[in-house]
């Protein structure tokens, strides 16, 4: 009877057994990967800090900063004991004390604090950084010969020379002066010289319409 | 004869004790499973953020960096914009007219000059609507 009824006993146990079992298998096993996807997560390449350059007019210079005014607004450069600062042109090095407000200013560093540049190579120059003078706009065909074409542009007359170097496309491919006409929508890159634009590249963006 | 009552009796008792444990262990085992537990990743990464679809007003989104510094002279613009626009890149040494794809995305290698680059892109639409940004890039060949 005693024997019989031990027997019993452990039989009622062993699913608890298995079932203690499978669930230190479970257990082990969700550790291990959420272990993993830490691990990945960790081990995942962080992003290199890369160089950054900002250009602009000096505005001032507080301490050892300089606050640049450039394409977004404005703009605070640090000086550093290891920053290069040429001035252009010759590229000659310059000391701190020797930056002028009004100067022009090619600042290239590292991102530091807030919105701070740590400067590692500074490039002053006291004439203006100028582009050459370019410019795009679109218009409608309302005069043309063989050297240039007037667009409407605005309800303003622009008058464009074109040349050997000017490209002539549409959307579809490349396209002859000769396959333009009047009314035809035009958008074009032009070089400026003393008022007078010359087209580099023009693109038909649509046919004049049927009569 | 008493004694090997009494053990009989504990070992009933052990035997509903036990059945009743794994009973438990069972149902909590089952009602876990049903569970649907976020995994570390899911808590950690931040959510995609949702696609703009189809959108109708004018926009431009610049995906290459602005501010950039390279040490070779040529630059790869790229970016975002509406589908059927037209693309405007002046470069400080060439000009480029190009359509952005049926997605609205685009891209240009854009030659660069030493030292300062202003890039002006202008996006039109046929109807003579235009947005405009400028991108930054400095041409080095300098140690830094």
């Amino acid at each position: 009877m005693h024997k019989i009824a031990l027997i019993a006993l452990l039989l009622a146990f062993s699913p608890l057994f298995s079932h203690l079992a499978q669930a230190e298998d479970a257990v082990t096993e969700n550790l291990k990967r959420r272990l993993q996807e830490s691990l990945q997560i960790e081990t995942s390449p962080s992003p290199t800090i890369e160089l950054r350059a900002y250009i602009g007019t000096i505005k001032d210079l507080i301490g050892n900063t300089l606050v640049i005014n450039g394409k977004d607004g404005k703009q605070d450069i640090r000086i550093e004991d290891g920053t290069v600062i040429l001035r252009s042109p010759g590229n000659t090095n310059i000391k701190q004390e020797n930056i002028n407000i009004g100067d022009y200013l090619i600042a290239i560093g590292y991102p530091g604090d807030g919105e701070t540049l740590l400067g590692r190579r500074l490039i002053v120059s006291s004439s203006p950084i100028e582009s050459p003078p370019k410019l795009t706009a679109m218009g409608t065909v309302k005069k043309m010969d063989k050297t240039s074409l007037t667009l409407s542009i605005d309800d303003n007359d622009q008058k464009i020379l074109v040349n050997a170097k000017t490209t002539f496309k549409s959307p579809a491919g490349p396209i002859e002066f000769t396959d333009l006409e009047l009314g035809d929508t035009l958008i074009y890159t032009a070089t400026l010289s003393d008022s007078t634009q010359t087209a580099t590249i023009l693109m038909r963006v649509k046919t004049a319409p049927i009569e | 004869m008493k004694v090997k009552k009494e053990i009989s009796l504990a070992i009933f008792i052990g035997l509903f004790i036990a059945l009743l444990v794994t009973g438990g262990i069972m149902r909590a085992q089952r009602a876990l499973k049903s569970l649907d537990l976020p995994s570390i990743r899911d808590t950690l990464l931040p959510n995609p953020t949702p696609k703009i679809t189809n959108p109708t007003t004018l926009f431009l989104e610049i995906t290459s960096p602005d501010n950039s510094v390279t040490k070779v002279a040529s630059l790869t613009l790229t970016g975002k914009t509406l589908q059927g626009t037209y693309i405007a890149i002046l470069g400080e040494k060439s000009e480029y007219l190009i359509i952005p794809n049926e997605l609205g995305s685009f891209s240009q290698e854009v030659t660069l000059v030493k030292g300062a680059n202003n890039i002006k892109i202008t996006v039109y639409e046929q109807n003579g609507n235009k947005i405009e940004k400028t991108v930054n890039a400095v041409y080095t060949t300098a140690e830094i």
